[in-house]
């Protein structure tokens, strides 16, 4: 199941740093307001704002775990959707490249109301595993560099409203789904349907409720924020169900000069194990925590430049499973409106 | 009982999924609390009073102008909005003034040095005051710049406009028509 965790801490990287991206500054300035605590990427936005927002992840797994500890081998399952059964110790994983550009929207609908929609347009993994491992015949199996499996990934929308703000306080809800638009059927170099849990879409609806809050420390200066995500999965049509997750987020940001925000966060995730048909499948499901440093560079009034690392701290699998060395993620943010 | 890995690793998870629920119930109801203390300031409310020193250092009160129609605008130097409506509030302040009506311009969160450079570059002659830690901005429920509240003769809350909307004119017509200052407001 190195495919499944490459996807789950895949996953949580991407959420965590998508979490954690402020597209804005502190306050955020329409052409006739600056609303002092919003502006971000959790936050609301005025009517008619526009926000648009475009990135790129990379994400590199080849650290070996075992629980919490570190091991020399990673052996996981394949998913025979042929013949509906888990075949267990079928791949030696030995490393996984992931890659995401993903392109955001916010648009502000009303004082209290917007719609964001992230839409992940390439999501590429670049794989290194062997094969066929039959541990009773003593064969190692044999060793694929396969491109992995790219291609588009799936839509989520989320509806945010602001459920409170005053001068230091925002709290913002959030309600969104995330649509089956991303390939999830496509082939391995034997012909078979591929791991769900490494192809860029899953094929099912999941939905998401949220939850973001502010704290203004020193309005337009330091803020301070908690925000959690809860998401909901469903089955796909190949009986494949990923695992519900929480995550949790909290972080500073920092105002340095007038050009410059500095942040920090703390970001949590916990999976479920995956199922399929029902049984839980092994080597899925997972604990981790990291550390996101970032910088965000203002270069106009309407448009800046981030960049985060992001460090585990923690990370607990089950079984055995490839996890993230770090994460590393640029990007660019502009408002359009 | 010595528990198998299988039971430990879903413990752990288990037990983690356990702390993040926890977690979370509990900085929800934390939130709550803190946020039962938020201000709520409607039409009719009283104004509410405050002392901010102005760039002499003057220590100027509300209550001070009671009796005159007053304009408060929370401002700062980095809001472009607020730079594009300051011209209009002065245009109109200098129509009105004579006749008895006040601005009081409180600038959040900025450098005294910078407040003082800015009124002069634009050539701001009514009281601008200074409100460094935003107490006056939270008692007055500021949440985006620029603010103006009107305030009645009698201290209470007659209109707020946000959006950087105000100009000389909509100034003059308030106060010809008294229906913002002496009134129920929009």
């Amino acid at each position: 199941m190195a495919r499944t965790r490459h996807y789950h801490v895949s996953c949580l990287l991407i959420a965590g740093i998508l979490i954690l991206n402020p597209d804005n500054t502190l306050a955020s300035c329409g052409s006739a307001n600056c609303f002092l605590v919003t502006g971000t990427q959790e936050g609301v936005f005025e009517p008619g704002q526009v926000v648009v927002d475009l990135s790129y992840r990379y994400i590199p797994q080849d650290r070996k775990k075992r629980g919490s500890s570190g091991t020399n081998e990673v052996l996981v399952p394949k998913i025979d959707f042929e013949n509906g059964k888990i075949i267990p110790d079928h791949h030696r994983e030995l490393r996984t490249i992931n890659m995401l550009s993903q392109f955001n929207v916010n648009i502000g609908l009303s004082p209290k109301y917007t719609v964001a929609l992230a839409v992940p347009f390439s999501n590429e993994r670049l794989h290194e595993h062997y094969d066929d491992v039959d541990l009773a015949v003593g064969d190692n199996g044999e060793f694929n560099n396969d491109a992995g499996t790219s291609g588009f990934g799936d839509i989520v929308v989320t509806g945010k409203r602001m459920m409170l703000a005053s001068t230091r306080h925002l709290l913002v809800g959030g309600l969104g789904l995330k649509l089956p638009t991303g390939e999830y059927q496509l082939k391995d170099s034997e012909g078979a349907l591929n791991e769900p849990t490494i192809m860029p879409g899953t094929g099912s609806y999941d939905f998401i409720v949220s939850g973001h809050y502010v704290y203004q420390i020193d309005p337009h200066k330091i803020s301070a924020y908690v925000s959690t995500q809860l998401r909901f999965n469903t089955e796909n049509k190949y009986d494949y169900k990923f695992g519900d997750s929480i995550v949790l987020n909290t972080g500073l940001s920092y105002r340095a000069t007038d050009k410059i925000n500095i942040s920090g966060q703390i970001n949590a995730r916990v999976a479920d194990r995956d199922e399929y048909k029902g049984d839980d499948v092994p080597s899925t499901g997972s604990t981790m925590i990291f550390l996101t440093p970032g910088i965000q560079l203002l270069s106009t009034d309407s448009t800046s430049f981030y960049t985060h690392i992001q460090v585990p701290l923690y990370e607990r699998v089950n079984e055995v499973n490839l996890v993230p060395t770090y994460g590393v993620e640029f990007g660019v943010s502009h408002q359009i409106l | 009982m010595e528990w198998s890995s299988e039971y430990h690793i879903r413990f752990y998870n288990d037990k983690a999924r356990r702390i993040a629920s926890g977690v979370l119930g509990l900085s929800v109801v934390l939130l709550l609390a803190a946020m039962s203390g938020i201000p709520r300031l409607n039409q009719g409310d009283r104004a509410p009073d405050f002392s901010l020193e102005d760039l002499a250092g003057h220590s100027i009160r509300l209550v001070d102008y009671h009796g005159k129609p007053v304009l408060l605008h929370f401002w700062a130097t980095w809001c472009k909005p607020c730079v594009k409506e300051l011209p209009e509030i002065e245009a109109g302040y200098r129509a009105l003034h004579d006749q008895g009506f006040t601005v009081l311009a409180i600038n959040v969160g900025d450098d005294k040095a910078d407040v003082r450079e800015f009124t002069n570059r634009l050539g701001l002659t009514f009281p601008v005051l200074l409100d460094p830690e935003w107490h006056t901005a939270e008692r007055y429920n500021v949440t985006g710049l620029p603010v103006s509240i009107f305030v009645s003769r009698q201290g209470t809350v007659q209109d707020k406009v946000t959006g950087g909307t105000l100009t000389e004119e909509k100034i003059r017509q308030r106060f010809r028509n008294g229906t913002a200052i002496e009134h129920d407001g929009v």
